[in-house]
Order: structure tokens, then sequence, then C-alpha cells
């Protein structure tokens, strides 16, 4: 027995039967909530009370070190990995506030990504309007979003997304979305117009982290360039967006073009971070920065840092 | 003239623990809890707190008068009052957990939930059981059946220490 205090007596014999499960559940969910995955469901072995914690829990990481672990130990199948992000989503119940999925370890293109989005509509249950089985879409991506403060994707999931007409806002607004951080190939059109939909629909939108994702291969670019130099690219203010990171950045006028709209619409604007790329020498990165401080800026102060290549930023 | 700074006292408040004890504290360094804010501002200055027990309650207040004067300079020593303060036994962390989220103050509650994760992080099932006094009310088959349709949850090393 492990008395706490004497004058505690009568408290502590209640708690010793089983301390943590006596927390209340907001209290053990704010203890969890940035655990990996496989931490949050070892606990199911504690005990019978312990059991569903995992499945109730509201936020779920599946990061690369649980996916890595996965991987390692079962030989990386695609299968088991979709079969496995399946498994978890399909025992889980109730709302999912927060579902980081790193994708950074798996390569294939056949990853059931619409389907856990689906899955994770379906927790959400906001819905009775959402049409099941079709393909993800940045609006579906975007409805997720209506539920979500946070949203991660890593690696180019947003190339895994289904093609579709983008429209300049979409249907639904998201009031709750406060940090994006996404993986944007500034070649692709796709990706573009659907990273500023996606900013355009968002007005809560505090923070945008984008990690630059670059293709092997030349092409042109003049379909972004195009869309982007549009005087009705954007059209409103980004009231809320206080912060925004580039990392990977590697100068393309599609980058450059794109952060010069972030500048000019963004009125709450205090700190833009750019990480350059490993193809940056230092002339070149304080020539960006040079260029980017001439830009129009909506916001009085822009703390404005232009970092080359390295892990300080 | 004297008389007008003296009389320009701070407004003080009451906290009465669990226990019974009582706290004189501060109307500036109490507010910083939400709980008490809300009293505060329907007009009480005598607060009790029977969810809080007079160990707890001690170095709550510590921690809210430390941090009541943060300011630029002295931000190193309160990074090292917070890690003195959280270097503690599993069961001194869970009463203050419980006294935080009560008395509604964020930053201790976050600093308090991280220092509980990091932790218990990477520690066996056998350790979290003992660390949160929990009774495994499984049978061995059916503890062996859960791990295994968890396998992947399970697999590789754990830390049995109960530190």
């Amino acid at each position: 027995m492990n008395m706490i205090d004497h004058d505690k007596e009568v408290i502590t014999e209640e708690r010793e039967i089983d301390n943590i499960s006596n927390l209340p559940t907001e209290i053990l969910n704010e203890i969890f909530k940035d655990m990996s995955f496989r931490e949050l469901a070892k606990t199911c072995v504690l005990s019978k009370k312990w059991k569903y914690f995992w499945a109730m829990h509201p936020v779920l990481v599946l990061d690369g070190e649980f996916l890595e672990e996965i991987s390692r130990n079962r030989g990386f199948i695609e299968y088991d990995f979709n079969n496995t992000i399946d498994m978890i989503l399909l025992q889980h119940v109730g709302p999912i506030v927060k579902f980081v999925l790193d994708l950074s370890t798996t390569f294939g293109n056949n990853l059931n990504l619409d389907h856990w989005v689906l899955h994770m509509v379906i927790f959400l249950e906001e819905s009775a309007n959402y049409e099941q089985g079709r393909f993800i879409t940045w609006s579906s991506l975007l409805y997720i979003c209506s539920n979500l403060t946070r949203l991660v994707l890593s690696k180019s999931c947003i190339g895994l997304l289904g093609a579709e007409i983008i429209p300049k806002r979409f249907p639904s607004k998201s009031h709750h979305l406060e940090h994006v951080k996404l993986r944007v190939d500034f070649g692709d059109i796709n990706h573009i117009s659907g990273v500023l939909s996606l900013i355009r629909s968002s007005p809560t939108l505090r923070s945008l982290e984008i990690d630059v994702f670059s293709k092997m291969y030349e092409r042109s670019t003049d379909e972004v360039i195009h869309y982007l130099k549009d005087p009705n690219c954007v059209d409103q203010p980004f009231e809320k967006l206080e912060y925004v990171e580039v990392t990977m950045f590697e100068g393309t006028p599609c980058e450059i073009i794109f952060l010069k709209l972030m500048l000019a619409h963004s009125p709450s604007l205090s700190r833009m971070i750019i990480g350059s790329s490993d193809k940056l020498d230092v002339a070149k990165v304080l020539g960006f920065h040079e260029q980017l401080t001439m830009f129009l800026k909506a916001s009085p102060r822009v703390e404005l840092i232009v970092a080359p290549y390295g892990p300080t930023v | 003239m004297a008389s007008t700074t003296e009389t320009k006292q701070k407004k003080m408040l009451i906290l009465k623990s669990a226990d019974n004890d009582e706290f004189e504290i501060e109307e500036s360094v109490g507010v910083q809890s939400e709980t008490i804010k809300n009293l505060v501002e329907d007009g009480f200055t005598f607060v009790p707190l029977p969810n809080v027990y007079t160990k707890a309650l001690i170095k709550i207040i510590d921690y809210l008068k430390k941090h009541a004067n943060k300011t630029d300079s002295n931000d190193e020593e309160i990074k090292t009052f917070d890690k003195d303060f959280v270097n503690t036994t599993f069961d001194d962390l869970f009463e203050l957990v419980s006294a935080a989220n009560y008395l509604h103050i964020s930053c201790l509650m976050n600093m308090l939930c991280q220092t509980i994760a990091d932790r218990i992080k990477d520690k066996s099932p056998e350790a979290v059981r003992k660390i949160f006094h929990i009774n495994c009310d499984y049978t061995p088959e059916e503890e062996a059946k859960i791990r295994k349709a968890n396998a992947q949850a399970f697999e590789g090393q754990f830390d049995e220490s109960l530190d």
C-alpha cells in the first residue's frame, strides 16, 4: 500500500485501487494527446476499464515511428499498411479531433486515403448529405476540415486526391481549421489551386506550413503562373493568418508569386519563415530575401526570415 | 501622505484547502486560475477548494507566485523552477494534475500532462500498471488474447523502471 500522506487516508484508499482511472477522462485525454499510437494502443492491456480507452481517445497519431515499426516487423507490403490503418479506424469509436498519418514510410499510390477519410467523416457524424462511396476530392477534404482544427498531411497526399474541377471556394467553409501543414508541388496546378481554395475557405486559419515537393524532371509551369498572376486569384484578405512557414524552398517563380500573394493578403501576418533547400547557395538565399522584402505587405509588421539550408530555422 | 501609500494595499484572497488549511494570497496571483478568477469576479474573497488538498495547494500557490512575477529577464529562473516543480513522484503529479484541472490553470495543466506523458512513454504495461496503481482484472488467457490482437503495440523493447 502506498500512502501519500497520513491525513489523506480516506481519499487515498479509494484512489489506490485505480489511481489514474479515477482521473477524469478529460485529464487522461490531455496526458495521451500527443502520444504515438503505439503508446496509446498499449493501454488496452492494462485492465478491463482501459480496454477501450484508446478507441475513444479523440487524437490518433499514426506517426512515422509507429508505421515504420509495423513495416519492419511484418515486412513491407502495401496491403498490410492499408489493412492496418483500416483496422485502427474501424475499431475507433467516437469523434476524432486530430488525426495524424505519416506517409513518409510508404511509397505506393494504392493507399486507401479516400477510405480513411470516409471513415473520419463517418466518425465525425456531421453531414447528412455527404455522398458515400465518392472518391476523395478537395471538397471532401475540406469537408473533413470543417471539423478539424489542425490538418497535417505529410508526403504528397494531395497528389493522391482525385482530380476534380476545383472551385474558387469550396461549398462548405471550415470554421475551425487553424493549422494546416501540407507538402505542395508548386508546379502542379491541381495542388496550387487546391491549396489556395483551402486557404480561401478557411477563415480561421492561423498557421500555414508548406513543405515544397520537388519534382525530379523539368516541366512547364505556365499554367500555374497564369493562375497565380490572375488579378482575381485572391480577392479577399486572409484575415487570421499569422504564421507562414515554407521548408525546402527552391525559389521557383511559382513559389515566389505564391508568397507574394500571401504577403499582400494577410493583414495579421507576423512571421514568415522560409527554409531553403540544399539547391540554393547563400548568395541566392540573400537575393530571395531582398526580393521578398520589397513586396507589398498587408500587415504592418512582418518578420521575414529566409534561412539557408540547414537544420536551424 | 505616508498613509495613502499604506492604504493602497494589495487585494488579498483566502484559499481554503480540503484539509481546512487557509492560505492568504494576492488576488493578482490567484486569478491565474480560471476557477478563482470567476469567483473573484463574482465578488468572493474567500475561496474554499474542497477538491484540493493542502500539500498540493502549497505547491500550486508557489507555482502561481512564481509565474505571476514573470518578466523578460527571469525566463531562465522560471524554467528552472518548473523543472524542479515536476521533478517529483507520480503520485504527487497525479494529485497536482487533478488540482490544476479543477483550478483551470492551463499552463500548469499542460506542463504536468506533458511530464506524465514523457515519463510513461516506452514503459512496459506492467510498469504502467504499478505507476498508476491499476489492478489488472484480466485472466492470463484474456491478457494474452488482447496482446495478440494488438501485436504491433507490444513488439520491441520496453522500459520496466518505475521512475
